[in-house]
């Protein structure tokens, strides 16, 4: 149905032209799901806006290029021809719902424009046919919702709401770019059931795009693997996970973080993609690839055939190397759990809800209710969650950053919540946080070295110039970064290396603990993997432990020696990694670890859907706060909060079922 | 380059021919019109740039303090900025410059010279306009400041026990200097502008003093002549044309040297 041709599309800066996309084809038929799978900055959004033609105003499509859609050919159509086709018969899906919705329009108005435009429906014709598209995506109450803003909805709402629109024309084709990236894992698997339930009924042509395996997994008949702007393999389903060809493919399989690789150093590809300015001439992946060959870095590949409807991009064809040196981390399982380290007690955080001209207190945002856990010295705890929570907030309120309402949290013996400044600052020399994003942790007008020194001469470590530059020489040697970083200034890095500053940064002032607040979630799969052994590797090195604050299951299962899951401010269930993750008994925990689509073939596990999202900490239900979308609820969980049972010395979980 | 020369090939022959010939010709009185225009530009310049000292430590340090430390110092410096701003921007400055006005004509034993009265005249109208031009500044940096302070750098340095000092220092003003110069130049042409305004409408500068306020004040009677005398309004038109242009290309200039990532 939709037939890519040579498609070779780039940018236009400063009178130079760089191609983002070289040179692509593909095809996707009616009823399939082609998935185009790659990492950040290799064109697969570029690619989606080029078959819309919706790139932006630098944005040039070679000539060339062949967009066949429905046996018709996109490119030379009009821009008022082309109107008629977007939204109509190619339909597409953003990633951030957030900001896909225009907030002053009622979702109806919203809905309605596509349908006057593309379909002359108005009026009441208009309004049951809208009560009808969100009926069908799944939004209960629909005829009230009409009538709403995009505020009121919550982010799957929202997506769903987009994906009415999308729907609304009734189109042919749908492109889905990184559609549930933005998302929880439950809601996620709502939103995947539902793209997958609609393309059934309708027998839509799907482009998914993603940089997730387990959503192609889940969602895909045929992959496309892009690189560097380049189509490097593409294969059927079955072909793509048993048999994965390119060196790409392979290391990108081998990067992710699971359960069975424990203990083990992960793949990773050393460098990062090529930037487009400097195109490697040749294999675009010969720098980063471990087969490559002489020939690679000369001679472009040609497509070969590599099974049924499976062809790849590559020189070498040999078999998957195996035997090579994988670095193996002792197994610290066994390490010895001494007194713990830090101990929260009952910790809380409410936020006033101020309201009103004199701005009195009318309530509070319970975002961290009661938390206790405790960590001890060289082990990793994973604090798991959906966002909202409150697991970034219980971070902070460690640190002190946020002021607690209630509770302890007592570091090697003393006090910190309410410590007096001077002391505080002392005590902030054993606890460090790494923050999520490396682009906002990272002060741009501050060069390398006085970054990373900042923590050694507030807290008086190292006042000697001298010593102090050393000192920073020995940091960014142990994160693996080049010495003369020191001098330049964090733009010039890219995400993974200033995730490693920041991480040198919090362990100039030596501490035993740090706090990683979703380190790896802005970075690409082969990038996180880089992080994940680092920090792997420091632990070993330096003993340090963490708090490793994460939605990731898979990078749960491959670093942390315990779990706690939180659920609206609550700790619901902890325990050990391994009796949390195999044997989980609280029914969120079981729900959450369902949902998480896993890049396998084997058939996929049956997904305990849950319905609705997570209320909000403003006003928690009743009793049990998961209870509302518990499916084995019961009269006891509407009326009170369950109390803390153990399953085993280590693991308790907070649910009547076992109480 | 290019530039340079076509400036050097205007400028040379001016200056060249102003030595025998009053190259813009000259007003009712015979002065010319060149010499009124470069004293002009002069006073132009005091207005901006003393007008801009006064303020600019006003608008910085009350808007980084408010949006950092929120809370009822925010509440305080919101209340007085809102005041400020909500009476009449030319009004209050009338009102100012007249009282400054009585003051000066009670004392006149304070000045030697007519001259020294104008330049005391000119510094109290600059401080007057410095004292009610720093509230739009002042919530730009507010605002701004409540980004960054959110941001995790900011966060990172408190989790090192930073002071409060030092992360304004360090980290928040360096990154709000590209507000500073845009609002810095917007607010230097405007007061160019200003003077102006304030000088036509006879509360500006003392009257004995080129500016460019007196002469387009000057030049409006002549409009009236037949043969139409334009180039003395023509002049003092383009001349603040290109100040106000200089002033603006030269802030770009100064964001793009500071900044990191243009290096």
């Amino acid at each position: 149905m939709l037939k890519v041709n040579n498609l070779r599309l780039g940018f236009t800066s400063a009178r130079k032209t760089l191609l983002a996309v070289d040179g692509i084809s593909f095809e996707v038929a009616a009823g399939e799901t082609f998935a185009l799978l790659g990492e950040s900055g290799c064109g697969k959004s570029a690619t989606a806006q080029g078959i819309m033609r919706l790139l932006p105003a630098n944005g040039v499509i070679s000539a060339g290029s062949s967009i066949q859609f429905a046996s018709e050919e996109l490119l030379t159509l009009s821009e008022a021809d082309m109107r008629t086709v977007r939204g109509k018969r190619m339909a597409m899906i953003f990633q951030e719902p957030g900001t896909s919705l225009n907030p002053v329009l009622t979702v109806g108005r919203q809905i309605g424009e596509v349908l006057e435009r593309h379909l002359d429906l108005q009026g009441s014709v208009a309004t049951t046919r809208m009560v009808e598209l969100l009926r069908q995506v799944g939004i209960a109450d629909p005829e009230r919702r009409l009538g709403e803003y995009p505020f009121q909805l919550s982010g799957g709402m929202k997506q769903r709401v987009m994906i009415a629109i999308a729907l609304a024309g009734e189109p042919d084709l749908l492109i889905a770019d990184e559609p549930t990236t933005a998302l929880d894992v439950t809601v996620q698997a709502q939103i995947l059931d539902l793209l997958a339930k609609i393309q059934l009924d309708r027998g839509m042509g799907m482009l998914l795009i993603t940089h997730d395996l387990g959503v192609v997994a889940r969602m895909a008949h045929r992959i496309g693997v892009m690189y560097a702007g380049e189509l490097v393999e593409v294969a059927s389903r079955e072909e793509f996970f048993t048999r994965p060809q390119h060196p790409y493919t392979q290391a990108l399989f081998a990067a992710l973080p699971e359960v069975s690789r424990r203990g083990l150093a992960l793949t990773t590809i050393p460098g990062q993609v090529p930037s487009l300015a400097a195109m490697p001439g040749g294999c675009r992946f010969a720098d980063r690839c471990t087969q490559a060959m002489p020939i690679c870095r000369d001679v472009s590949p040609a497509w070969r055939n590599a099974g049924v409807g499976h062809v790849v991009r590559c020189h070498w064809n040999g078999a998957a190397n195996e035997g090579k040196s994988i670095q193996r981390f002792a197994l610290s399982e066994q390490c010895s759990e001494a007194a713990a380290f830090l101990a929260v007690d009952a910790l809380q955080v409410h936020f006033p809800i101020r309201r009103g001209l004199l701005q009195r207190t009318v309530g509070h945002v319970r975002a961290v209710d009661g938390v206790s856990l405790s960590i001890s010295a060289g082990r990793t705890l994973a604090l798991v969650g959906e966002s909202g929570c409150g697991k970034t907030t219980v971070g902070k309120a460690l640190l002190q950053l946020i002021k607690p309402t209630a509770g302890s949290v007592k570091l090697g013996g003393s006090e910190l919540v309410g410590m007096k400044p001077k002391r505080l600052r002392a005590a902030r020399r054993h606890m460090q946080m790494v923050f999520q994003d490396p682009f906002a942790s990272l002060n741009p007008r501050l060069r390398v070295g006085d970054i990373i020194a900042e923590g050694m001469a507030s807290l008086g470590l190292e006042n000697d110039s001298q010593a102090q530059r050393s000192a920073v020489a020995a940091l960014l040697k142990q994160v693996g970064l080049p010495d003369e970083a020191t001098d330049r200034y964090p733009h010039e890095f890219s995400g993974g290396q200033r995730q490693r500053i920041a991480i040198a940064r919090a362990l100039a002032v030596q501490p035993e603990l740090l706090i990683c607040d979703e380190p790896t979630s802005a970075l690409d799969v082969s990038v996180q993997a880089q992080i994940l052994n680092l920090l792997k590797a420091l632990q070993e090195e330096l003993g340090v432990a963490y708090l490793f604050i994460t939605h990731n299951f898979a990078v749960v299962e491959y670093l942390a020696h315990d779990v706690a899951v939180m659920y609206l401010g609550r700790i619901v269930e902890r325990g050990r990694a391994e009796e949390v993750l195999r044997a989980p008994r609280h029914p969120y925990t079981q729900a959450l670890l369902s949902a998480v689509p896993t890049p396998s073939l084997d058939a996929q596990r049956a997904v305990i859907k849950l319905p609705g999202e997570t209320p909000s900490p403003a006003n928690p239900p009743q009793g049990c706060h998961f209870h509302p979308r518990c499916p084995q609820a019961s009269a006891v969980c509407r009326e009170r909060y369950p109390e803390n049972s153990s399953i085993s010395a280590t693991h308790t979980v907070n649910c009547h079922l076992f109480s | 380059m290019l530039t340079l020369l076509l400036i050097l090939l205007i400028l040379v022959p001016l200056f060249w021919l102003s030595g025998q010939y009053h190259v813009f010709g000259t007003d009712k009185v015979g002065q010319d019109v060149l010499y009124q225009i470069l004293k002009s530009v002069r006073t132009g310049l005091i207005i901006g740039l003393v007008t801009t000292l006064v303020m600019l430590p006003m608008a910085v340090l009350l808007g980084i303090i408010a949006g950092y430390f929120r809370g009822w110092v925010d509440d305080v410096i919101q209340y007085v900025y809102t005041v400020l701003n909500s009476i009449p921007g030319v009004l209050l400055i009338a009102a100012s410059v007249l009282m400054m006005q009585v003051v000066i004509d009670t004392h006149p034993q304070w000045f030697s010279t007519a001259a020294e009265r104008a330049d005391l005249r000119l510094l109290a109208l600059c401080f007057i306009l410095g004292i009610t031009s720093w509230t739009g500044l002042c919530r730009l940096l507010r605002g701004e400041t409540l980004k960054l302070r959110e941001l995790e750098y900011i966060q990172a340095a408190q989790a090192f026990g930073v002071s409060n000092g030092r992360i304004i220092i360090r980290h928040i003003l360096p990154n709000l200097m590209h507000i500073v110069i845009i609002a810095l130049v917007m607010d230097f042409s405007g007061l160019v502008l200003a003077e102006a305004v304030l000088s036509y409408v006879g509360i500006g500068v003392d009257p004995s003093m080129t500016s460019f306020g007196t002469m387009i004040n000057n030049a409006r009677m002549e409009l009236g002549r037949e043969p139409v005398v334009w180039w003395s309004l023509a002049a003092a038109f383009s001349a603040m044309f290109i100040l106000v242009l200089a002033a603006n290309l030269f802030a770009d200039a100064v964001r793009d040297a500071f900044d990191p990532r243009a290096a």
